[in-house]
């Protein structure tokens, strides 16, 4: 009585299992995304919706839309090695062919890529080399903030070439923080010049702040005003130190300063705004 | 006697022959099926064809038989690995309910990536069972030529 108890049982556990085998997932993408390593890694270059067997590695690198996930993170990151477009801090997300239900923001602060180009109706300005937006955040920007700033402590420990950003022409109407280097900002992650061996630092020195109210170390920076970040950072990789100094030039806190100083900015200019390729260089 | 077995032998054989012509103009099995196009959308045949003139090689494209997805026609083949099988439609809801159905039919036969996409009309279905395409380098393009139809 006890065997055929126990062969029910069994019998029982291994329908339940294969039933459990046969809804596979299926999850919904719409956009190019980064492949998980557990499934083989890389990057999935296809740009309309589709759907794979496997989830997002990282949820804080996506939005959730209604038709699937969206990836907000720098694909440059994730071995991508298609066009791309250099952006300075904080901004809209507006890729041209996507729709969302309401606005999306990225968080990613400092230098990163995408690969979309600003749209013509939002307020970016291209200068220095990369995009900034120069328009004023909503409210729904800040409410966000907490809970996607988060993409900031997925990059900071990785490694990749992020653009080349001269700080120096950062549009007055740019409201975001200019962080000089920061965690993981190693390697290729050069601001304010080209990418050049740099020479060893002499002994940790202590991060330098200019300006108010700056969090920096390990965790996520968090930069709501105009300040200017010298930090050294001391990871030992094999080309160079992720350590750039930049000019400790103090600007006013106003959100509406005065016109740019700089006259290489450039209001929205797609010609200038030329897709860089890997193989063709970061130049901006 | 061995001439009259011969006559209906010859008898039997002309029987047959002519049966055989008056049946010319059914379809057989391995003949192809006419495709009976939906006005006013991509067509199979012409998707396949946009296929190869943008480089991609899709191969083993034929009719299916049954239609399925309650489409008015359907063509499936291979490009570079990937599954494609493009349909016409003459009602939108039963593409709509085809797209539904595809996606039950993933969720219970795994597919590491699979791609659904409508030109008017028209439903392009692409599936990478085998994983041979991770990056999506034939989808994109399948992707594409189709939606520029």
């Amino acid at each position: 009585m006890m065997c055929r108890c126990g062969l029910c049982l069994a019998v029982s556990f291994l329908v339940l299992v294969r039933a459990g085998a046969a809804q596979a997932n299926v999850v919904e993408y719409v956009s190019q995304h980064p492949v998980p390593a557990n499934v083989g890694g890389g990057f999935c270059y296809i740009n309309v919706p589709h759907v794979h067997d496997y989830p997002p590695a990282d949820v804080r690198l996506y939005r959730e839309t209604r038709v699937g996930y969206y990836f907000v993170g720098d694909p440059v990151a994730h071995a991508y090695d298609g066009p791309r477009y250099s952006y300075y801090g904080p901004h809209p997300v507006t890729e041209a062919r996507v729709e969302f239900d309401g606005p999306v923001y990225c968080y990613i602060q400092g230098p990163h890529y995408h690969w979309y180009q600003p749209q013509a109706r939002t307020s970016f300005e291209l200068s220095g080399g990369a995009y900034w937006y120069v328009g004023t955040f909503p409210p729904a920007y800040y409410q966000d903030q907490p809970r996607y700033v988060g993409i900031n402590e997925v990059y900071a420990p990785m490694p990749y070439p992020r653009p080349t950003v001269d700080v120096h022409a950062a549009p007055s109407g740019f409201h975001g923080g200019i962080v000089v280097s920061g965690p993981g900002w190693r390697a290729g992650a050069v601001v304010g010049g080209p990418a050049a061996p740099l020479p060893p630092m002499p002994g940790p020195p202590p991060a330098v702040q200019v300006g108010i109210g700056i969090n920096i170390g390990g965790g996520p920076t968090v930069i709501e005003r105009r300040e200017i970040v010298e930090r050294h950072d001391h990871h030992h990789g094999a080309r160079g130190e992720g350590f750039r100094l930049v000019l400790p030039r103090r600007r006013p806190e106003s959100r509406h300063p005065a016109p740019p100083r700089n006259h290489h900015s450039t209001l929205f200019a797609p010609a200038h705004a030329e897709p860089q390729h890997p193989r063709s260089g970061h130049k901006p | 006697m061995k001439r009259n077995v011969q006559l209906l032998y010859s008898i039997f054989l002309g029987c047959c022959v002519w049966a055989g012509c008056g049946k010319r103009g059914a379809p057989t099995r391995s003949e192809p099926v006419p495709i009976a196009h939906v006005h006013d959308t991509p067509q199979t045949d012409g998707v396949i064809e946009a296929w190869r003139d943008a480089g991609l090689a899709p191969e083993g494209f034929s009719a299916i038989q049954p239609i399925p997805y309650g489409a008015a026609t359907c063509m499936r083949g291979t490009v570079q690995g990937v599954e494609a099988q493009v349909c016409e439609f003459s009602k939108d809801s039963a593409l709509d309910e085809a797209v539904k159905s595809l996606r039950k039919e993933w969720s219970q036969n795994a597919v590491r990536t699979g791609l659904t996409m409508r030109n008017k009309h028209t439903l392009l279905i692409a599936v990478d069972r085998a994983h041979r395409d991770p990056a999506g380098r034939v989808m994109v393009p399948l992707a594409a030529t189709f939606s520029k139809q």
